[in-house]
Protein backbone atom coordinates (compact mmCIF):
# COMPACT_ATOMS: atom_id res chain seq x y z
CA UNK A 1 0.00 0.00 0.00
CA UNK A 2 2.72 2.45 0.96
CA UNK A 3 5.19 1.22 -1.66
CA UNK A 4 5.16 4.66 -3.18
CA UNK A 5 4.12 7.46 -0.85
CA UNK A 6 2.87 9.52 -3.75
CA UNK A 7 0.35 6.83 -4.65
CA UNK A 8 -0.98 6.89 -1.12
CA UNK A 9 -1.30 10.64 -1.21
CA UNK A 10 -3.04 10.42 -4.58
CA UNK A 11 -5.55 7.94 -3.10
CA UNK A 12 -6.11 10.14 -0.08
CA UNK A 13 -6.56 13.27 -2.16
CA UNK A 14 -9.34 11.62 -4.14
CA UNK A 15 -11.76 13.07 -1.54
CA UNK A 16 -13.11 9.55 -0.90
CA UNK A 17 -13.06 7.76 2.44
CA UNK A 18 -10.00 5.50 2.63
CA UNK A 19 -9.54 2.54 4.96
CA UNK A 20 -6.04 1.92 6.33
CA UNK A 21 -6.24 -0.89 8.87
CA UNK A 22 -8.69 0.44 11.50
CA UNK A 23 -8.17 4.08 10.54
CA UNK A 24 -10.56 5.68 8.08
CA UNK A 25 -9.73 9.07 6.66
CA UNK A 26 -10.64 11.56 4.00
CA UNK A 27 -8.84 14.60 2.66
CA UNK A 28 -10.61 17.47 1.02
CA UNK A 29 -8.98 20.68 -0.10
CA UNK A 30 -8.26 23.49 -2.48
CA UNK A 31 -5.26 25.70 -3.21
CA UNK A 32 -5.90 27.71 -0.04
CA UNK A 33 -7.05 25.22 2.57
CA UNK A 34 -7.66 21.56 3.30
CA UNK A 35 -9.63 19.47 5.73
CA UNK A 36 -8.54 16.11 7.17
CA UNK A 37 -11.31 13.92 8.63
CA UNK A 38 -10.51 10.69 10.45
CA UNK A 39 -11.84 8.10 12.89
CA UNK A 40 -11.35 4.51 13.98
CA UNK A 41 -13.98 2.50 12.16
CA UNK A 42 -14.92 1.13 8.77
CA UNK A 43 -15.85 2.56 5.41
CA UNK A 44 -19.24 1.24 4.31
CA UNK A 45 -20.80 2.46 1.06
CA UNK A 46 -18.31 5.30 0.92
CA UNK A 47 -19.38 6.60 4.33
CA UNK A 48 -17.84 6.26 7.77
CA UNK A 49 -19.34 3.63 10.05
CA UNK A 50 -18.23 3.94 13.66
CA UNK A 51 -18.96 1.46 16.41
CA UNK A 52 -17.26 3.52 19.07
CA UNK A 53 -15.46 6.83 19.14
CA UNK A 54 -16.25 9.84 17.04
CA UNK A 55 -15.28 11.45 13.80
CA UNK A 56 -12.55 14.05 14.15
CA UNK A 57 -11.76 16.85 11.75
CA UNK A 58 -8.98 19.37 11.42
CA UNK A 59 -8.92 22.29 9.01
CA UNK A 60 -5.67 23.88 7.83
CA UNK A 61 -5.43 27.22 5.98
CA UNK A 62 -2.56 25.88 3.83
CA UNK A 63 -2.02 24.85 0.25
CA UNK A 64 -3.30 21.32 -0.40
CA UNK A 65 -0.62 20.74 -3.06
CA UNK A 66 2.23 20.88 -0.55
CA UNK A 67 0.74 18.34 1.86
CA UNK A 68 2.95 15.29 2.34
CA UNK A 69 2.14 12.00 4.00
CA UNK A 70 4.47 9.24 5.21
CA UNK A 71 4.28 6.06 7.28
CA UNK A 72 6.20 5.88 10.57
CA UNK A 73 6.69 3.64 13.55
CA UNK A 74 4.94 4.08 16.91
CA UNK A 75 5.73 7.03 19.16
CA UNK A 76 6.19 4.80 22.23
CA UNK A 77 7.84 1.45 22.78
CA UNK A 78 5.77 -1.63 21.93
CA UNK A 79 5.40 -4.65 24.20
CA UNK A 80 4.82 -8.06 22.64
CA UNK A 81 3.93 -11.21 24.53
CA UNK A 82 5.32 -14.58 23.53
CA UNK A 83 2.77 -17.32 22.86
CA UNK A 84 4.45 -19.32 25.57
CA UNK A 85 7.27 -18.30 27.86
CA UNK A 86 10.73 -19.22 26.54
CA UNK A 87 13.66 -20.28 28.72
CA UNK A 88 17.03 -19.34 27.24
CA UNK A 89 19.94 -21.36 28.70
CA UNK A 90 23.30 -19.69 29.52
CA UNK A 91 25.48 -18.97 26.50
CA UNK A 92 22.61 -19.36 24.02
CA UNK A 93 21.09 -16.92 21.54
CA UNK A 94 17.51 -16.61 20.32
CA UNK A 95 16.07 -14.55 17.45
CA UNK A 96 12.49 -13.31 17.77
CA UNK A 97 10.22 -11.50 15.30
CA UNK A 98 7.84 -8.97 16.72
CA UNK A 99 5.14 -7.01 14.88
CA UNK A 100 4.36 -3.41 15.75
CA UNK A 101 1.75 -0.97 14.43
CA UNK A 102 2.27 1.76 11.84
CA UNK A 103 1.57 5.48 12.12
CA UNK A 104 0.72 7.99 9.42
CA UNK A 105 2.28 11.45 9.53
CA UNK A 106 0.90 14.44 7.66
CA UNK A 107 3.47 17.15 6.96
CA UNK A 108 3.34 20.52 5.35
CA UNK A 109 6.80 21.78 4.45
CA UNK A 110 8.84 21.23 7.66
CA UNK A 111 5.78 21.28 9.97
CA UNK A 112 4.16 18.10 11.24
CA UNK A 113 0.39 18.53 11.17
CA UNK A 114 -0.96 15.20 12.36
CA UNK A 115 0.45 11.92 13.62
CA UNK A 116 -2.20 9.19 13.51
CA UNK A 117 -1.97 5.49 14.44
CA UNK A 118 -3.50 3.08 11.94
CA UNK A 119 -5.08 1.00 14.71
CA UNK A 120 -6.52 1.44 18.17
CA UNK A 121 -3.79 0.41 20.57
CA UNK A 122 -4.05 -0.64 24.17
CA UNK A 123 -1.76 0.91 26.72
CA UNK A 124 0.37 -1.26 28.94
CA UNK A 125 2.82 -0.69 31.77
CA UNK A 126 6.28 -2.18 31.58
CA UNK A 127 8.60 -2.09 34.54
CA UNK A 128 9.66 -3.83 37.73
CA UNK A 129 6.72 -2.40 39.75
CA UNK A 130 3.81 0.06 39.62
CA UNK A 131 6.00 2.95 40.79
CA UNK A 132 8.72 2.79 38.14
CA UNK A 133 8.55 1.72 34.55
CA UNK A 134 7.27 3.16 31.31
CA UNK A 135 4.01 3.44 29.44
CA UNK A 136 4.04 1.38 26.26
CA UNK A 137 1.67 0.08 23.61
CA UNK A 138 0.60 -3.54 23.80
CA UNK A 139 1.20 -5.25 20.48
CA UNK A 140 -1.64 -7.35 19.17
CA UNK A 141 0.80 -9.73 17.52
CA UNK A 142 2.77 -12.30 19.49
CA UNK A 143 6.51 -12.50 19.36
CA UNK A 144 7.44 -15.44 17.06
CA UNK A 145 10.55 -17.56 16.90
CA UNK A 146 10.16 -18.26 13.20
CA UNK A 147 9.53 -15.58 10.58
CA UNK A 148 7.44 -18.01 8.52
CA UNK A 149 4.95 -18.21 11.41
CA UNK A 150 4.22 -14.52 10.92
CA UNK A 151 1.62 -14.12 8.23
CA UNK A 152 1.67 -11.22 5.77
CA UNK A 153 0.41 -8.18 7.65
CA UNK A 154 0.00 -5.09 5.46
CA UNK A 155 -0.12 -2.71 8.41
CA UNK A 156 2.49 -4.17 10.73
CA UNK A 157 6.26 -3.65 10.76
CA UNK A 158 8.44 -6.52 11.91
CA UNK A 159 11.46 -6.23 14.14
CA UNK A 160 14.18 -8.84 14.36
CA UNK A 161 15.32 -9.10 17.99
CA UNK A 162 18.42 -11.11 18.82
CA UNK A 163 18.89 -11.98 22.50
CA UNK A 164 22.19 -13.36 23.81
CA UNK A 165 22.27 -14.77 27.32
CA UNK A 166 25.86 -14.60 28.64
CA UNK A 167 24.77 -14.93 32.29
CA UNK A 168 25.15 -18.13 34.27
CA UNK A 169 21.42 -18.58 34.85
CA UNK A 170 18.46 -19.20 32.58
CA UNK A 171 16.70 -16.19 31.05
CA UNK A 172 12.92 -16.47 31.10
CA UNK A 173 11.22 -14.51 28.33
CA UNK A 174 7.51 -13.80 28.55
CA UNK A 175 7.13 -10.26 27.28
CA UNK A 176 9.52 -8.13 25.31
CA UNK A 177 9.62 -4.35 25.00
CA UNK A 178 10.74 -3.16 21.55
CA UNK A 179 12.26 0.36 21.42
CA UNK A 180 10.55 1.22 18.11
CA UNK A 181 10.95 5.03 18.47
CA UNK A 182 14.71 4.36 18.09
CA UNK A 183 14.26 2.36 14.87
CA UNK A 184 14.01 3.20 11.16
CA UNK A 185 11.18 1.87 9.00
CA UNK A 186 11.97 -0.09 5.83
CA UNK A 187 9.92 -1.68 3.07
CA UNK A 188 11.07 -4.74 1.17
CA UNK A 189 9.82 -8.20 0.13
CA UNK A 190 6.23 -6.83 0.34
CA UNK A 191 6.59 -6.30 4.07
CA UNK A 192 7.38 -3.53 6.50
CA UNK A 193 10.54 -3.94 8.54
CA UNK A 194 12.18 -2.00 11.28
CA UNK A 195 15.85 -1.74 12.16
CA UNK A 196 17.23 -4.69 14.14
CA UNK A 197 17.71 -4.94 17.92
CA UNK A 198 20.43 -6.93 19.65
CA UNK A 199 20.28 -7.49 23.41
CA UNK A 200 23.22 -8.98 25.27
CA UNK A 201 22.67 -10.00 28.89
CA UNK A 202 26.06 -9.91 30.57
CA UNK A 203 27.71 -12.36 32.97
CA UNK A 204 26.16 -10.91 36.12
CA UNK A 205 22.66 -11.11 34.65
CA UNK A 206 21.56 -7.75 36.00
CA UNK A 207 22.99 -5.58 33.26
CA UNK A 208 23.65 -5.78 29.59
CA UNK A 209 23.74 -3.92 26.32
CA UNK A 210 20.86 -2.98 24.05
CA UNK A 211 22.01 -2.07 20.56
CA UNK A 212 19.94 -1.03 17.57
CA UNK A 213 21.08 -1.41 13.94
CA UNK A 214 19.17 0.83 11.60
CA UNK A 215 19.91 -1.29 8.56
CA UNK A 216 17.54 -3.90 7.12
CA UNK A 217 18.16 -7.60 7.55
CA UNK A 218 20.56 -9.00 4.91
CA UNK A 219 17.93 -11.48 3.75
CA UNK A 220 15.45 -8.80 2.69
CA UNK A 221 15.51 -7.97 -1.01
CA UNK A 222 15.40 -4.37 -2.25
CA UNK A 223 14.72 -2.89 1.17
CA UNK A 224 14.13 0.85 1.08
CA UNK A 225 14.26 3.13 4.08
CA UNK A 226 10.89 4.88 4.41
CA UNK A 227 11.35 6.87 7.61
CA UNK A 228 14.10 7.72 10.08
CA UNK A 229 13.86 6.96 13.85
CA UNK A 230 11.69 9.33 15.86
CA UNK A 231 14.31 9.34 18.61
CA UNK A 232 17.77 8.62 17.15
CA UNK A 233 20.27 7.02 19.52
CA UNK A 234 23.95 7.87 19.49
CA UNK A 235 26.12 4.93 18.46
CA UNK A 236 23.05 2.71 18.39
CA UNK A 237 23.30 2.04 22.14
CA UNK A 238 19.97 2.34 23.95
CA UNK A 239 20.47 3.50 27.51
CA UNK A 240 17.87 1.47 29.34
CA UNK A 241 17.85 -1.04 32.19
CA UNK A 242 17.34 -4.62 31.04
CA UNK A 243 14.33 -5.03 33.33
CA UNK A 244 12.67 -2.40 31.13
CA UNK A 245 13.24 -4.57 28.07
CA UNK A 246 11.97 -8.02 28.94
CA UNK A 247 10.17 -9.85 31.70
CA UNK B 1 26.75 81.66 69.72
CA UNK B 2 23.29 81.49 68.25
CA UNK B 3 24.83 81.72 64.82
CA UNK B 4 27.16 78.82 65.56
CA UNK B 5 24.22 76.82 66.98
CA UNK B 6 22.29 77.53 63.81
CA UNK B 7 25.21 76.34 61.74
CA UNK B 8 25.58 73.16 63.82
CA UNK B 9 21.85 72.39 63.53
CA UNK B 10 21.97 72.94 59.80
CA UNK B 11 25.07 70.75 59.57
CA UNK B 12 23.42 67.99 61.63
CA UNK B 13 20.26 68.15 59.52
CA UNK B 14 22.42 68.00 56.41
CA UNK B 15 24.29 64.95 57.69
CA UNK B 16 20.98 63.27 58.61
CA UNK B 17 19.55 63.98 55.20
CA UNK B 18 22.64 62.52 53.51
CA UNK B 19 22.43 59.44 55.76
CA UNK B 20 18.73 59.03 54.97
CA UNK B 21 19.47 59.37 51.29
CA UNK B 22 22.27 56.81 51.51
CA UNK B 23 20.08 54.40 53.45
CA UNK B 24 17.24 54.79 50.92
CA UNK B 25 19.64 54.19 48.04
CA UNK B 26 21.00 51.11 49.84
CA UNK B 27 17.50 49.72 50.39
CA UNK B 28 16.53 50.40 46.78
CA UNK B 29 19.76 48.89 45.49
CA UNK B 30 19.35 45.94 47.82
CA UNK B 31 15.82 45.28 46.53
CA UNK B 32 16.91 45.30 42.88
CA UNK B 33 20.13 43.41 43.57
CA UNK B 34 18.28 40.68 45.50
CA UNK B 35 15.70 40.40 42.68
CA UNK B 36 18.50 40.20 40.10
CA UNK B 37 20.34 37.47 42.01
CA UNK B 38 17.13 35.43 42.41
CA UNK B 39 16.40 35.84 38.70
CA UNK B 40 19.91 34.69 37.67
CA UNK B 41 20.03 31.76 40.10
CA UNK B 42 16.48 30.64 39.15
CA UNK B 43 17.52 30.67 35.50
CA UNK B 44 20.50 28.45 36.31
CA UNK B 45 18.39 26.04 38.38
CA UNK B 46 15.44 25.74 35.98
CA UNK B 47 16.51 22.38 34.53
CA UNK B 48 18.07 21.03 37.71
CA UNK B 49 15.41 21.51 40.38
CA UNK B 50 11.63 21.31 40.54
CA UNK B 51 9.44 24.41 40.82
CA UNK B 52 8.98 24.03 44.57
CA UNK B 53 12.71 23.90 45.36
CA UNK B 54 13.33 26.83 43.01
CA UNK B 55 10.67 28.89 44.81
CA UNK B 56 12.16 28.02 48.22
CA UNK B 57 15.74 28.83 47.21
CA UNK B 58 14.54 32.03 45.52
CA UNK B 59 12.76 33.25 48.66
CA UNK B 60 15.69 32.39 50.95
CA UNK B 61 18.18 34.11 48.66
CA UNK B 62 16.00 37.19 48.32
CA UNK B 63 15.60 37.73 52.07
CA UNK B 64 19.26 36.93 52.76
CA UNK B 65 20.60 39.46 50.24
CA UNK B 66 17.95 42.08 51.01
CA UNK B 67 18.51 41.55 54.75
CA UNK B 68 22.21 42.37 54.38
CA UNK B 69 21.32 45.63 52.64
CA UNK B 70 18.75 46.46 55.35
CA UNK B 71 21.45 45.97 58.03
CA UNK B 72 23.84 48.22 56.04
CA UNK B 73 21.11 50.87 55.71
CA UNK B 74 20.45 50.80 59.48
CA UNK B 75 24.17 51.14 60.16
CA UNK B 76 24.28 54.11 57.79
CA UNK B 77 21.52 55.76 59.81
CA UNK B 78 23.68 55.44 62.90
CA UNK B 79 21.94 52.59 64.66
CA UNK B 80 24.09 50.51 66.98
CA UNK B 81 23.64 46.96 65.65
CA UNK B 82 24.54 45.39 69.03
CA UNK B 83 21.68 47.22 70.72
CA UNK B 84 19.42 46.41 67.79
CA UNK B 85 20.22 42.69 68.05
CA UNK B 86 19.42 42.77 71.78
CA UNK B 87 16.15 44.55 71.10
CA UNK B 88 15.43 42.10 68.28
CA UNK B 89 15.94 39.20 70.73
CA UNK B 90 13.40 40.63 73.17
CA UNK B 91 11.07 41.46 70.30
CA UNK B 92 11.41 37.93 68.94
CA UNK B 93 10.31 36.45 72.29
CA UNK B 94 7.35 38.85 72.41
CA UNK B 95 6.39 38.13 68.80
CA UNK B 96 6.92 34.42 69.39
CA UNK B 97 4.30 34.41 72.15
CA UNK B 98 1.96 36.53 70.08
CA UNK B 99 2.27 34.50 66.89
CA UNK B 100 2.49 30.89 67.97
CA UNK B 101 0.16 29.76 65.17
CA UNK B 102 2.20 31.49 62.47
CA UNK B 103 5.44 30.12 63.91
CA UNK B 104 3.97 26.61 63.97
CA UNK B 105 2.94 27.03 60.33
CA UNK B 106 6.39 28.26 59.31
CA UNK B 107 8.10 25.30 61.00
CA UNK B 108 5.52 22.89 59.54
CA UNK B 109 6.15 24.52 56.17
CA UNK B 110 9.84 23.67 56.43
CA UNK B 111 8.92 20.03 57.08
CA UNK B 112 6.40 19.97 54.21
CA UNK B 113 9.04 21.36 51.84
CA UNK B 114 11.80 19.12 53.19
CA UNK B 115 9.76 15.91 53.22
CA UNK B 116 8.96 16.15 49.51
CA UNK B 117 5.71 14.18 49.75
CA UNK B 118 3.90 16.91 47.85
CA UNK B 119 5.18 19.32 45.23
CA UNK B 120 3.81 22.09 43.05
CA UNK B 121 1.55 20.62 40.34
CA UNK B 122 0.58 17.50 42.34
CA UNK B 123 -3.08 16.66 42.87
CA UNK B 124 -3.73 16.04 46.56
CA UNK B 125 -6.72 15.19 48.76
CA UNK B 126 -6.83 16.56 52.30
CA UNK B 127 -9.95 16.40 54.48
CA UNK B 128 -12.75 17.05 51.99
CA UNK B 129 -10.67 19.12 49.56
CA UNK B 130 -9.12 17.76 46.39
CA UNK B 131 -7.10 19.95 44.07
CA UNK B 132 -3.89 20.85 42.31
CA UNK B 133 -1.08 22.34 44.41
CA UNK B 134 -0.40 25.89 43.19
CA UNK B 135 2.32 26.78 45.70
CA UNK B 136 3.88 25.67 48.98
CA UNK B 137 4.60 28.79 51.00
CA UNK B 138 5.94 29.53 54.47
CA UNK B 139 2.51 29.62 56.08
CA UNK B 140 0.22 27.62 53.83
CA UNK B 141 -0.27 25.40 50.81
CA UNK B 142 -2.47 26.85 48.08
CA UNK B 143 -4.75 24.55 46.11
CA UNK B 144 -6.92 24.97 43.04
CA UNK B 145 -9.88 22.63 43.32
CA UNK B 146 -11.45 21.01 40.25
CA UNK B 147 -14.43 23.38 40.48
CA UNK B 148 -11.87 26.21 40.22
CA UNK B 149 -11.87 27.43 43.80
CA UNK B 150 -8.79 28.75 45.56
CA UNK B 151 -8.19 26.94 48.85
CA UNK B 152 -5.56 27.90 51.43
CA UNK B 153 -4.53 25.11 53.79
CA UNK B 154 -2.28 26.01 56.77
CA UNK B 155 0.97 24.03 56.78
CA UNK B 156 0.27 22.81 60.32
CA UNK B 157 -2.87 21.09 59.07
CA UNK B 158 -0.90 19.43 56.27
CA UNK B 159 1.54 18.00 58.82
CA UNK B 160 -1.19 16.86 61.22
CA UNK B 161 -3.68 15.44 58.70
CA UNK B 162 -3.68 12.53 56.31
CA UNK B 163 -2.76 13.80 52.85
CA UNK B 164 -3.40 11.62 49.80
CA UNK B 165 -1.20 12.45 46.82
CA UNK B 166 -3.16 11.34 43.75
CA UNK B 167 -0.36 12.04 41.31
CA UNK B 168 2.68 10.53 43.03
CA UNK B 169 2.79 7.40 40.89
CA UNK B 170 2.31 7.20 37.11
CA UNK B 171 -0.49 4.60 37.08
CA UNK B 172 -3.61 4.10 39.23
CA UNK B 173 -6.01 1.26 39.91
CA UNK B 174 -9.72 1.67 39.23
CA UNK B 175 -11.82 -0.51 41.57
CA UNK B 176 -15.36 -1.17 40.39
CA UNK B 177 -17.89 -2.92 42.63
CA UNK B 178 -20.38 -5.03 40.68
CA UNK B 179 -23.24 -7.20 41.89
CA UNK B 180 -24.73 -10.01 39.81
CA UNK B 181 -27.94 -11.91 40.55
CA UNK B 182 -27.68 -15.23 42.41
CA UNK B 183 -28.95 -17.10 39.37
CA UNK B 184 -26.10 -15.95 37.12
CA UNK B 185 -22.94 -17.84 36.19
CA UNK B 186 -19.98 -16.23 38.01
CA UNK B 187 -17.43 -17.63 35.54
CA UNK B 188 -19.31 -16.15 32.58
CA UNK B 189 -19.50 -12.78 34.32
CA UNK B 190 -15.75 -12.87 35.00
CA UNK B 191 -14.98 -13.77 31.38
CA UNK B 192 -17.15 -10.90 30.17
CA UNK B 193 -15.46 -8.42 32.50
CA UNK B 194 -12.00 -9.43 31.29
CA UNK B 195 -13.17 -9.14 27.68
CA UNK B 196 -14.50 -5.63 28.34
CA UNK B 197 -11.14 -4.65 29.86
CA UNK B 198 -9.28 -6.13 26.90
CA UNK B 199 -11.36 -4.13 24.43
CA UNK B 200 -10.90 -0.80 26.20
CA UNK B 201 -7.69 0.87 24.95
CA UNK B 202 -7.35 2.97 28.10
CA UNK B 203 -7.21 -0.11 30.31
CA UNK B 204 -3.62 -1.24 30.79
CA UNK B 205 -2.85 -4.75 29.65
CA UNK B 206 -0.28 -4.98 32.44
CA UNK B 207 -0.73 -4.95 35.45
CA UNK B 208 -3.42 -7.43 34.49
CA UNK B 209 -7.11 -6.80 35.26
CA UNK B 210 -8.28 -8.63 38.35
CA UNK B 211 -11.66 -9.93 39.53
CA UNK B 212 -12.17 -10.61 43.25
CA UNK B 213 -15.24 -12.40 44.55
CA UNK B 214 -16.08 -10.26 47.55
CA UNK B 215 -18.87 -12.38 49.01
CA UNK B 216 -22.58 -13.08 49.03
CA UNK B 217 -24.44 -9.83 49.53
CA UNK B 218 -28.06 -9.27 50.55
CA UNK B 219 -29.28 -9.11 46.99
CA UNK B 220 -26.32 -10.04 44.83
CA UNK B 221 -23.02 -11.86 44.48
CA UNK B 222 -20.51 -9.06 44.90
CA UNK B 223 -17.48 -8.86 42.62
CA UNK B 224 -14.67 -6.33 42.66
CA UNK B 225 -13.26 -5.61 39.21
CA UNK B 226 -9.85 -3.96 39.43
CA UNK B 227 -8.19 -2.47 36.36
CA UNK B 228 -5.23 -0.16 35.86
CA UNK B 229 -5.00 3.10 33.97
CA UNK B 230 -2.52 5.82 33.32
CA UNK B 231 -3.07 8.55 35.95
CA UNK B 232 -4.30 11.01 33.32
CA UNK B 233 -6.83 8.46 31.99
CA UNK B 234 -8.25 7.45 35.38
CA UNK B 235 -11.59 9.24 35.09
CA UNK B 236 -12.01 8.51 31.37
CA UNK B 237 -11.49 4.79 32.01
CA UNK B 238 -13.86 4.69 34.99
CA UNK B 239 -16.60 6.37 32.97
CA UNK B 240 -16.18 4.33 29.82
CA UNK B 241 -15.72 0.95 31.50
CA UNK B 242 -18.94 1.27 33.56
CA UNK B 243 -20.92 1.94 30.40
CA UNK B 244 -19.25 -0.97 28.60
CA UNK B 245 -19.85 -3.39 31.50
CA UNK B 246 -23.56 -2.49 31.61
CA UNK B 247 -23.84 -2.91 27.83
CA UNK B 248 -21.94 -6.20 27.88
CA UNK B 249 -24.03 -7.64 30.75
CA UNK B 250 -27.26 -6.53 29.06
CA UNK B 251 -26.25 -8.23 25.81
CA UNK B 252 -25.32 -11.45 27.65
CA UNK B 253 -28.52 -11.32 29.76
CA UNK B 254 -26.64 -11.10 33.06
CA UNK B 255 -28.79 -9.37 35.64
CA UNK B 256 -27.35 -6.62 37.85
CA UNK B 257 -29.91 -6.79 40.68
CA UNK B 258 -31.23 -3.93 42.75
CA UNK B 259 -31.78 -4.52 46.49
CA UNK B 260 -34.98 -6.48 47.20
CA UNK B 261 -36.69 -8.06 50.24
CA UNK B 262 -38.63 -11.31 50.56
CA UNK B 263 -41.35 -11.09 53.18
CA UNK B 264 -41.89 -14.26 55.16
CA UNK B 265 -45.05 -14.43 57.22
CA UNK B 266 -44.42 -17.61 59.18
CA UNK B 267 -46.14 -20.30 57.14
CA UNK B 268 -44.31 -22.14 54.33
CA UNK B 269 -47.30 -22.55 52.03
CA UNK B 270 -49.61 -19.70 52.72
CA UNK B 271 -49.21 -16.57 50.66
CA UNK B 272 -49.42 -13.08 52.06
CA UNK B 273 -53.13 -12.13 52.34
CA UNK B 274 -53.83 -8.99 50.38
CA UNK B 275 -57.16 -7.25 49.90
CA UNK B 276 -58.26 -4.25 47.88
CA UNK B 277 -60.11 -1.60 49.81
CA UNK B 278 -62.46 0.84 48.11
CA UNK B 279 -62.44 4.59 48.70
CA UNK B 280 -65.55 4.24 50.90
CA UNK B 281 -63.74 1.80 53.18
CA UNK B 282 -60.92 4.34 53.52
CA UNK B 283 -63.34 7.05 54.65
CA UNK B 284 -64.36 4.81 57.58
Amino acid sequence: LFAVENDLLKDLKSEQWQQLDELILKLKGSDKEFLISWAMGQVRQNAPWLEIGKLEEQRFPLSFEELMVSPHLADRTVVARLNQAVLLPPGETVVLYVGSPLWLQFRWREHMLLDLPLARLSDTWFGPNTRSGELCYASETHARLNLNDVGPRPYKAFTQVEIKNLAEDMLKLERINIPVPNLSLFHGDDRWWTGRVRVTRNETGGNGEIKVFNTPDDGIQRAEEISRPRVPVEGGIVKKALNLLFS
Amino acid sequence: MFESYGLTAEFTEGVLLVSLLKASVLLLLGWFFAKLIVHVISGLLTDRLDVQAQQLIGKLLFWLVFGLFVVSALKELGFDLGVLMGAAGILTVAIGFASQTSAANVISGLFVMGEGSIKVGDVIRISDQTGEVLSIDWLSVKLRTFDNLFVRIPNEQIIKSEVVNLSKFPIRRVDIQIGIAYGEDIREARTLLLRVADANPLCLESPEPLTILKGFGESSIDIQFSIWALRANFLALRNSILEEIKQSFDEAGIEIPFPHRTLYIGDHTRSLPLSLNSAEDKSD
